[in-house]
């Protein structure tokens, strides 16, 4: 299957601490450039060396607890951030510098889909405003055309009846519908992937499950591959077709989802998996429990970043860091037990 | 040290500016119509003197070494000679600044005082009587011209009802007749008085609506209605909770009204004919005293831009959400 | 709309009263002949009053206001100076606006970055020069201040407050999902700026214009009563400079008085709108009922 979507290399460093705000812009890429190499532990390493690859059609998931960085991640990929170091690809060309004209075209291809639908809509734009601007940003179109295209998306995202939605705000619907629209406004330029960002943590748990069915009939519709990110594993395991554990900004695990839940490698993503409850009275996980809580990323410990945390942690542990291990076809995971 | 950075940048920053409004200042009187030899030749010195002082302003050489020489000057204290009181201008102004600083920071404190303290005494009470009715008496005398509130006080106080004199600082008759240092002082205060009212006023009246609307913001805090429920008597809840919060703002809109109360000041000095720098500015611009006129300018601006810096600095140790970057 | 706002009717009722006079003085002198006209007309059947050594007389029949010590009619001249006052005050707080809007929009927009940072300096600079002196300065050297030089430079110096309050609630409004979203839909940054975020953030504006207007007025009559202003315009400024020059200052209250609380009142107006517009537009203030 074609590879359409690839990171590589992808570290995305922020500046700790007043000094370095008080130099000016030029002196401020001089200092970073210096620091990047000598003193690394003045900065938040938000994402330290990320790479994975998305295929076509493909539901990749990005999981791990908040300040792992994968909304970082996100947030690099649809180029709301520069990364620091590394190559973002689609399609086979380097994303990472792009003119003017080619970051038009490329907008058109990558979409988002944010966690807050209470606050991802503009509150004075009527919902035919917002679904309808991508097009006239793009000029997409003859003008009626564009309210015709608007309808047709509504009704492909759920909303029924379409006409009743043009004219309501944002503020007259419920948070599942917000959501809908969010995602109607992102598909209606036909894009090539879609970063959704923790589409479901702000709705209510009843609706989850409608809003994550709809998302994989539309990528199957639409022929697009998205990038789920979430902290709950539960959802990636519903509705991604590979996925990749992070820790403190890299990937601890990564591979498809059925082999990672069926066949945790790393300590993190077993503790992960082993709290989500089953339907399945007689699988028994044994809940593995993690010392701590998650340290701040501008202090990441020495070795194997997870190591204070690990219930199997080891000398070598607090030393190196382990390098990617192919536990099967398909998948890797960096852990010194393996 | 961070304590200390933050201060010296202001002042930094201030110099900078000073810096800055004077060089405007040279550019406008260079571009404004008229010989800008105006400026500093009295009209009645003759040719070779006209001459000399041309030079020695370097009127005849290109303007980048006229500017140079201007700031030279002005660093220097070197302002010129005043036509009128053949007087360097930097004498004039030394005697004249200490009586403009007697009013200003008398009316500035007090305004401040009693502003804080009275509008949160109405914000307290809100939709009540005495909230309407202060609001609407503090926004009269707010947005009153001050020179014609100045003329009604005089005309009911000093010249109806006796009570004040009408103009001066001191009473020339009182001084010179030998009078003890307590006799003065009190001829001064009793000059001080309708001068002050006229400009605490306006000023006062401002910083009390501000503050009733910075308290009205405040008061809707949870951190109030907390203090409240804990059953704090009203008193603390208003002054020690509510209050101190809602003056931060207040500052912040005192800095921008600190250029019209110095505007306001130079008003209330020549209504009154105190002999301050404003007033000096008013009567070197009609007599054509450019030198006298420019200096007075000068200080005034200085004394704008370290009253900023003043209260920018306070603002910055008040509010602790503030970081000394 | 909350109309049950007391104070803010109570500014629209003498708004409208002062813009009725401001259209109601050409009429007037329509209807009463030219002897009532506010620059230079005089009332030549009328002697000298004694008590004023002049022909200044107070209020009756004829001169509603009554006359100035040349005679002229001071109804006239205060419904003149009510025009004078909208259009200076007017003029003065849009041209402001627009600056400060515009201002603001870019500094919040791209605040931290150096366009920020320069406006930003501007800013602080134009707040610390004084700006009577510096009027005064001016007329020093070019004579007296022509209507219009005044309010070009007093636009250049009041756009500040504008600018500052756009830009604050910019810079909270830029990292809003919405935001976000637009840009990675492909907006341009002018589109975000104009069309998501101006419409959110301009009425936050309206309360510092409706300041302006009264600051502009006030600024304006001082100018004038110290004698700098424009003498071709008989502006409520000019009127108490009149009155002053001629020495009638305690003499002729009827002179004296209208303008000042033409000033007043008319600055008060705008200011209790404007406070009662933002008391509604504001979303901090809309909280407390």
């Amino acid at each position: 299957m074609a590879n359409l979507f690839e990171v590589r290399g992808l570290k995305k460093y922020f500046p700790v601490g007043t000094n370095l705000q008080f130099v000016n812009l030029k002196m401020f890429h001089f200092q970073m450039k210096q620091r990047v190499f000598t003193k690394e532990e003045e900065w938040v390493r938000a994402v330290d060396g990320v790479s994975f690859k998305v295929d076509d059609r493909e539901v990749f998931g990005l999981v791990g607890e908040s300040g792992c960085g994968k909304t970082t991640i996100g947030r690099l990929i649809v180029k709301l951030m520069e990364p620091t170091e590394g190559d973002i690809y689609l399609d086979g060309k380097n994303i990472v510098k792009l003119s003017k004209n080619e970051l038009k075209d490329f907008r058109k291809n990558v979409g988002m889909i944010f966690q807050d639908p209470y606050d991802s809509l503009n509150p004075r734009f009527t919902i035919l405003e917002s679904v309808k601007e991508p097009l006239d940003i793009h000029r997409i179109g003859e003008r009626e055309d564009r309210i015709k295209k608007v309808v047709s998306i509504l009704k492909e995202v759920g909303l029924n009846p379409e006409k009743s939605f043009l004219k309501r705000y944002p503020h007259e619907l419920s948070g599942g519908q917000r959501q809908r629209v969010a995602i109607a406004r992102t598909l209606i330029v036909n894009p090539k992937m879609v970063i959704a960002d923790e589409p479901c943590s702000m709705l209510d748990v009843s609706i989850r499950a409608e809003t994550m069915k709809m998302m994989i009939k539309l990528k199957e519709e639409f022929g697009l591959s998205i990038l789920y990110i979430t902290h709950d594993i539960s959802e990636a395991r519903n509705v991604t077709d590979s996925m990749a554990v992070m820790y403190l900004g890299k990937i601890v695990e990564s591979g498809r989802t059925d082999d990672i839940i069926e066949n945790p490698s790393h300590p993190y993503s077993k503790a992960l998996i082993s709290v989500v409850p089953d339907i399945d009275p007689d699988i028994k996980r044994g809940k593995i429990e993690l010392l701590g809580g998650v340290p701040s990323s501008s202090n990441i410990p020495k070795g194997c970043r997870f190591n204070p945390r690990c219930p199997y942690a080891m000398d070598i542990c607090r030393e190196k860091e382990p390098d990617y291990i192919r536990v099967e076809k398909d998948h890797i995971a960096s852990c010194h037990l393996l | 040290m961070g304590r200390l950075r933050y201060p010296l940048r202001r002042i930094i920053e201030g110099l900078i500016t000073l810096f800055i409004v004077m060089t405007i200042i040279f550019l406008l009187f260079r571009v404004m119509p008229g010989d800008p030899l105006s400026i500093v030749i009295d009209p009645k010195m003759t040719p070779e003197v006209k001459e000399m002082i041309r030079h020695s302003y370097g009127l005849d050489q290109p303007m980048f070494v006229q500017y140079g020489i201007y700031l030279k000057n002005l660093f220097t204290l070197n302002l010129g000679e005043s036509f009128r009181y053949s007087q360097p201008v930097s004498e004039v102004l030394a005697a004249r600044i200490p009586n403009t600083l007697l009013l200003f920071t008398s009316a500035s404190v007090l305004s401040a005082v009693l502003g804080i303290i009275l509008g949160r005494i109405i914000a307290w009470r809100r939709n009540s009587k005495l909230e309407y009715g202060l609001t609407l008496a503090g926004l009269f005398f707010y947005e009153m011209p001050i020179f014609w509130f100045g003329l009604i006080l005089i005309y009911l106080f000093a010249f109806r009802l006796n009570l004040f004199p009408i103009s001066g600082m001191i009473d020339f008759e009182l001084w010179t007749l030998g009078a003890t240092t307590g006799e003065k002082i009190i001829d001064i205060l009793h000059h001080l008085i309708l001068p002050l009212i006229t400009l605490t006023t306006a000023s006062f009246c401002g910083m009390m609506l501000l503050m009733r609307t910075s308290m009205v913001e405040t008061m809707k805090e949870d951190y109030v209605e907390a203090a409240k429920a804990r059953g704090l008597p009203d008193k603390v809840v208003r002054d020690s909770y509510a209050a101190r919060n809602a003056e931060l703002p207040v500052i912040t809109a005192f800095i921008l009204s600190l250029s019209a109360s110095i505007g306001g000041g130079v008003l209330t000095e020549k209504i009154f004919s105190w002999p301050g720098i404003g007033y000096e500015l008013y009567q070197a611009t009609i007599g054509r005293d450019y030198p006298l006129a420019q200096g007075c300018f000068f200080i005034l601006t200085l004394m704008t831009i370290l009253a900023v810096i003043v209260i920018d600095i306070t603002y910055a140790y008040l509010d602790p959400r503030v970081s000394y970057d | 709309m909350f109309k049950a706002n007391k104070l803010g009717i109570i500014g629209v009722v003498i708004l409208l009263l002062f813009l009725f006079f401001a259209l109601f003085g050409p009429i007037y002198v329509e209807m009463m002949g030219n002897s009532y006209s506010p620059m230079g007309g005089m009332d030549t059947s009328l002697g000298i009053n004694p008590e004023t050594n002049s022909y200044a007389w107070p209020p009756s029949l004829k001169h509603p206001m009554g006359t100035d010590s040349k005679g002229s009619d001071i109804f006239s001249q205060f419904l003149n100076g009510s025009y004078l006052a909208f259009l200076i005050g007017i003029s003065i707080a849009l041209g402001a606006a627009i600056l400060g809007v515009i201002m603001g929009l870019i500094s919040g927009y791209w605040g931290g970055r150096w366009i920020d940072s320069l406006i930003m300096r501007s800013a602080d600079a134009l707040v610390s020069i004084p700006f009577l002196p510096l009027l005064i300065v001016i007329a020093a050297v070019v004579g007296s201040l022509h209507l219009f030089t005044f309010i070009m430079i007093m636009m250049v110096f009041s756009w500040v407050g504008v600018c500052r309050v756009i830009r604050a609630q910019t810079l909270s409004l830029r990292t809003r999902p919405y935001i976000d979203s637009a840009r990675v839909a492909g907006a341009s940054s002018s589109r975000i700026i104009f069309k998501h975020i101006a419409p959110n953030v301009i009425p936050l504006g309206f309360y510092e214009l409706t300041m302006i207007v009264g600051a502009a007025i006030i600024t304006e009559s001082g100018i004038s009563f110290l004698g700098f202003g424009d003498p071709t315009q008989m502006s409520w400024g000019m009127m108490i400079n009149f009155c002053t020059a001629q020495g009638h200052t305690f003499k002729a209250p009827w002179w004296l008085l209208p303008p000042g609380f033409g000033i007043t009142l008319l600055s008060m107006a705008f200011y209790l709108i404007g406070r009662a517009f933002d008391e509604i537009v504001n979303p901090r203030l809309r909280k407390m009922e």
